[in-house]
């Protein structure tokens, strides 16, 4: 331990590394800032979304205090199924910033595709990615415990001061490692300080247990890194050999590993057309708008308690009945969809190891709340929520049953119930296992390098 | 062939060549002696170039170095204590390449006899490099003076850390060098080499060219008693 | 003598057993990403013409109703991919690909392809373009980074040098050299990248070449000025390790760092409006109008007065057309002009924002070269916003026949006047001409314009260091 204190002097007392700590600071300050504006930008639209629902709420009550409804009235008005912001914003924007947060569920709109997206986005922005935390933490954070460490014993090798201190029978495993950590120590304690920061930024009361969860796939992410350095030191024999190793095997992992992934996971599963769906769902609605009428009586002589008196069906009744022929036309179509986008989502999760950026850029946007799964869960249950407006409205429809003041507690209402906190965990801790396991194997691999043989051959 | 008149380089407070008079005259060999820093190094990067003077001026066959720098280093061959070579190239490639730069092109039979001529065999000529040996690689740096013509050799500690066979044929080597009337300045520690293969032997120290003697001079006398002698003087 | 400097680094660099790999590596990933990417515009121009021919048929096949009832009916078009997307795809993936034109609304291109793929787009998405912005120039790095001061640790630049080669001549020798091997590598893919275009139809084929030549020309000054800064950095260094640190971290800033910076730094100085609130603004224009005092109603109310007084009657069903459909032209008319302000000034921002960022390239040179890649390649915003505005064009084109039809057609009063087939088959297809080489150009020029001051100052550098070159750093 007396070698790990050293180390850290000697780092310390170098200007450059005061020098690299400022820029990794600014980058982490400038990540939480920009993480913590679309944070508090997502929270004013879903407040704004609402207070919205309250004021109709609110009015809904007051007319039915006086009298009775026709559910048309209420029906017909589009509910705002919410997606409440993320728990932890400032940890990642992950996809919020492209797949909507809000949809707009009404009897008449059940089968239209919906085509909802998040924000007013510039393209170009959606393009580039956001400056938050996450993009400090996968992309710049592994540069910079690689521009502090690449070099643990290449340039003493490159010196020959390595030989001189192996003759003196320094143990170079133990003696690397401790180097590594030392040179690693600043540059993590400060990335896992800002997850914890952004943890105990959110609101939601689970934020604390993510953001402890978060600095702990950072801190696994960050070991990979610097095992990665002590391999790259056990072949290197020159510190520019070290530099331009460490240069490529980062580019290899953070930038073509995940892009190929994508590639893989496109042509495995391509998502099918949406120019399509749409087209197919305008034939099915035209097909069945024909068969209105037909539809109507049939729908009538099924359910025959739905009828109105005198059988005497009105436009509305027949749009509806309509429209849930279009939905019966249309369900093969949008689960192929959705069959789609889940078997890609699961290539993915098999693959992350293949790179622990992906790893550690899935567990992070989980944790944040902006993930693939949470907003999946989110679409499940706008699904089932349009199943409950249709259960609740479409019977008072068709008989033509007035709302009443009693009915106002069954309103169907949209609740987004976030997944039980173990099913994340789990698929969270699996991921910082795997990413350890990725660490430790480096290591070993280093450690079998890294013998006094063959540093000094 | 050589010449410096008052030649003086300063860096920053220290005076490393103090008014050198120096002149190598064709077919000369000429060792220059003296202690680490004692301004050999600065000697030849001056004649080379790499360094402007403070005052006094190089020559080169009566072209001012410090007036037209690429037109002397035309006239020159250096060699490097250790002559450095690209690892990736053979040392027929790596011959080539430098004597192009230098401004002559040859043909490879051209090239091979010229090597051989150093004493670097064909069959180790057409090896890349990298796995030379430092003999082989001062063959290749003479091979270049000989391709290029050079009229005049500054050699840097050529002879230290080679086995004293490659030592022995190095010396061969440069007195023919010399039999064919270049003029050779040769910074050097060694000082039986200095004493086989000089004309005239220089002590520098400090910067100062403290005394010169003859071939003649040191025949008889231990050259090793007189160089402690001056440099502790 | 230049040349001769620049052979031997040829030679070098390719004897290079690391470089081959690497450009081995960047050549695969080029032809694979041209590949797929040719197989995906295909894939998706299948699947779009497919789509508006289905969406045609709902249309001519709706059945008889009232022209106006059409026009809520309504017809959905899409957009077609540039034919140079094989290159550069662009903001393709996250600007819609359907618009629904309807009576009475601008709708926005709608159903963006990145919403249907996983977050592993957003590392990037594999394409020609993406691997010669950020690819590319690590390889030209990692060859040219010891070129100068790799020899200097070596010794043989003082051997070079004591030999009279001009310091100039062994910069832009090595620089030349650099740029060969880069090019032979790249060389290859090129060829399949023509051969894919070549293949290339529709809108836009007849000016893909020229697109591609200036594509050619932008990156070519893009991968030389990396190649020129490298070496000028490689010759201004004590030693390797330096000149490695020196150039990666210029890499890292201007690849990874600065799309993103620049790009929210801009956002946080321009922003675009929030999606609700520019929703919501937007409706209540159309029915307060644009200044706020003169509601739709009363516009509409004194537009009736105004024609019964021009034709001379007391009541609009003695008009000799249909007052509904006349009334339907208007009430569009009026709304077009809110759509374009509302529009207008949101296109207007993000194209502000996109022009500030291309700007910012004046300290990255990624910046510029991106934006003028996919001005080029008729996969930027400008490029999507001229779709956007023909498909609304359309839709008033189409909206004002409805409308005409019903005013003219329909007699007076008449609310059971019914249009058919006839009429529907009479509405003209949806078909979106590219905007020329021009527009393209008007687009990328600044960005050339900063890309090109880069070349300069590049190459500039270049010599400057050829200036300060020494064998021996005192």
């Amino acid at each position: 331990m007396k070698s790990f204190g050293l180390e850290l002097k000697l780092l310390f007392a170098d200007r450059a590394t005061w020098g690299l700590l400022v820029v990794f600071v600014a980058t982490l300050v400038y990540g939480l800032v920009n993480g913590a504006e679309a944070g508090a930008r997502a929270r004013d639209n879903a407040e704004a979304v609402q207070r919205d629902a309250f004021e109709w709420n609110r009015q809904v009550r007051e007319v039915l205090e006086r009298q009775s409804l026709d559910p048309r009235q209420v029906a017909g008005r589009p509910t705002s199924a919410l997606l409440p912001p993320a728990p932890v914003p400032a940890l990642a924007v992950g996809q919020s910033d492209l797949l909507p947060s809000v949809e707009q569920v009404s009897l008449w709109r059940l089968e239209k595709p919906s085509e909802g997206r998040a924000e007013l986005e510039n393209p170009s922005r959606l393009m580039a990615g956001r400056f938050d935390l996450a993009f400090v933490l996968v992309w710049l954070f592994p540069l910079f415990l690689l521009a502090a460490a690449y070099d643990l014993c290449a340039g003493d090798r490159e010196s020959g001061t390595l030989r001189m201190a192996l003759a003196q029978g320094a143990s170079p495993r133990r003696w690397i490692a401790l180097r590594a950590l030392a040179r690693g120590t600043p540059i993590l304690a400060l990335a896992v300080a800002a997850t914890l920061f952004a943890g105990s930024s959110g609101t939601a009361p689970d934020a604390g247990q993510r953001g402890a969860l978060a600095a702990l796939v950072v801190l696994a992410y960050g070991l990979f890194w610097l095992a990665v350095a002590a391999v790259i030191n056990g072949f290197a024999r020159s510190a520019a050999a070290a530099a331009m190793a460490a240069g490529t095997i980062w580019v290899v992992f953070v930038l073509v590993v995940p892009t190929l992934l994508n590639v893989v996971v496109e042509s495995l599963h391509p998502a099918p057309s949406r120019a399509e769906l749409v087209a197919e769902a305008r034939a099915a609605a035209s097909d069945a708008e024909k068969r209105g009428n037909e539809l109507i009586s049939s729908f009538y002589r099924d359910h025959p308690e739905l009828a109105p008196p005198g059988m005497q069906a009105d436009m509305m009744s027949r749009m509806l009945a309509v429209q849930d022929e279009v939905g019966r036309a249309m369900e093969p179509v949008k689960e192929r969809f959705d069959e789609a986008i889940l078997a890609q989502q699961q290539v993915v999760d098999r693959w992350r190891f293949a790179s622990p950026a992906i790893a550690t850029h899935e567990a992070l946007t989980e944790l944040a709340g902006t993930g693939y799964w949470r907003h999946r869960a989110f679409r499940e249950q706008v699904e089932a929520f349009k199943g409950a407006v249709h259960a609740y409205y479409s019977p008072k429809f068709h008989k033509r049953v007035p709302l009443t003041k009693a009915d106002l507690p069954h309103f169907p209402r949209f609740e987004f119930a976030e997944e039980p906190a173990s099913v994340w965990r789990a698929r969270v801790l699996a991921g910082v296992a795997g990413i350890l396991a990725l660490a430790l194997a480096c290591g070993i691999w280093a450690a079998t390098r890294l013998s006094p043989q063959k540093l000094s051959a | 062939m050589l010449e410096a008149l008052k030649l003086t380089k300063r860096f920053q407070d220290r005076v490393a060549l103090d008014a050198l008079d120096l002149r190598v005259e064709p077919g000369e060999i000429f060792a220059l002696l003296g202690p680490n820093g004692a301004g050999k190094t600065t000697t030849i990067n001056l004649f080379l170039g790499f360094l402007t003077p403070d005052s006094g001026e190089a020559r080169v066959a009566g072209t001012s170095v410090a007036a037209d720098p690429v037109a002397a280093r035309r006239k020159l061959a250096y060699i490097p204590e250790m002559v450095s070579l690209y690892p990736r190239f053979s040392g027929v490639e790596n011959l080539d390449y430098f004597s192009r730069l230098g401004g002559h092109q040859r043909r490879r039979d051209e090239l091979y006899g010229l090597l051989e001529k150093a004493g670097l065999q064909r069959e180790a000529a057409e090896r890349r490099v990298g796995t030379y040996s430092k003999g082989m690689r001062q063959k290749v740096g003479i091979a270049l003076a000989l391709a290029t013509g050079a009229k005049a050799l500054l050699l840097d500690e050529p002879t230290s850390g080679l086995d004293p066979a490659a030592s022995h044929e190095f010396s061969r080597m440069l007195k023919r060098l010399a039999g064919e009337g270049v003029a050779v300045l040769m910074a050097t520690h060694d000082l039986f080499r200095a004493r086989e293969d000089a004309a005239r032997v220089g002590i520098l120290v400090g910067g100062r060219l403290v005394a010169q003697y003859s071939a003649k001079d040191v025949k008889d006398r231990d050259l090793e008693e007189i160089y402690l002698e001056r440099i502790s003087a | 003598m230049i040349l001769t400097i620049a052979r031997k680094e040829f030679v070098d660099a390719w004897r290079d057993g690391r470089f081959r790999v690497g450009a081995l590596l960047v050549l695969v990933l080029l032809v694979v990403a041209g590949l797929l990417a040719r197989q995906q515009v295909e894939r998706a121009q299948a699947e779009r013409a497919s789509a508006a021919e289905l969406e045609r048929r709902n249309w001519v096949e709706q059945g008889n109703k009232n022209s106006h009832s059409a026009g809520h009916y309504g017809v959905n078009v899409f957009k077609e991919s540039s034919p140079l997307a094989v290159f550069d795809r662009g903001v393709e993936p996250f600007v819609g690909t359907a618009v629904f034109l309807e009576a009475h609304r601008q709708n926005q291109v709608a159903f963006l392809p990145a919403q249907d793929a996983t977050a592993m787009r957003r590392f990037g998405e594999l394409s020609a373009a993406l691997a010669l912005q950020v690819l590319v120039p690590l390889l030209v790095i990692l060859l040219a980074f010891g070129a100068i001061a790799g020899e200097r640790e070596s010794g043989t630049l003082r051997q070079v040098l004591s030999l009279g080669v001009s310091p100039s001549a062994i910069v832009l020798g090595k620089a030349l050299g650099l740029l060969a091997s880069v090019a032979a590598l790249l060389a290859p893919a090129a060829a399949i990248l023509a051969w894919l275009l070549a293949r290339a139809a529709g809108p836009g084929a007849s000016e893909v070449w020229t697109r591609a030549g200036w594509l050619a020309a932008a990156y070519g000054a893009y991968v030389t000025l990396f190649a020129a800064i490298s070496v000028a950095v490689s010759a201004s260094t004590r030693n390797a390790r330096t000149s490695l640190t020196i150039l990666l971290t210029f890499w890292a800033v201007n690849c990874i760092v600065a799309p993103r910076l620049a790009s929210d730094v801009v956002h946080g100085s321009l922003p675009t409006p929030k999606l609700a609130e520019f929703e919501t603004e937007m409706q209540k224009d159309v029915q307060d109008g644009l200044d706020g005092h003169d509601s739709r109603s009363k516009q509409l109310e004194a537009f009736t007065r105004k024609t019964l007084q021009e034709h001379g009657k007391s009541r609009v069903e003695e008009l000799p057309f249909n007052f509904q459909g006349h009334v339907m032209l208007e009430s569009e008319r009026l709304a077009s002009v809110v759509f374009d302000h509302h529009f207008g000034k949101l296109w207007d921002r993000i194209q502000e924002q996109d022009r500030a960022v291309a700007l910012c390239g004046v300290a990255a040179p990624m910046l510029a070269l991106r934006s003028a890649s996919m001005a080029f390649a008729g996969t930027d915003f400008a490029h999507h916003r001229r779709f956007a505005r023909a498909a609304e064009e359309h839709r008033r084109e189409f909206v004002r026949l409805l409308n005409e039809d019903l005013k003219y057609n329909a007699r007076p009063g008449d609310h059971r006047y019914t249009a058919g087939r006839e009429l529907w088959e009479r509405l003209p297809v949806f078909q979106f001409e590219p905007p020329p080489f021009a527009f393209a150009w008007s687009e990328a020029r600044r960005s050339v314009l900063v890309l090109l001051g880069w070349f300069a100052a590049s190459i500039l550098g270049l010599v400057w260091s050829a200036t300060r070159l020494r064998a021996v750093v005192a």
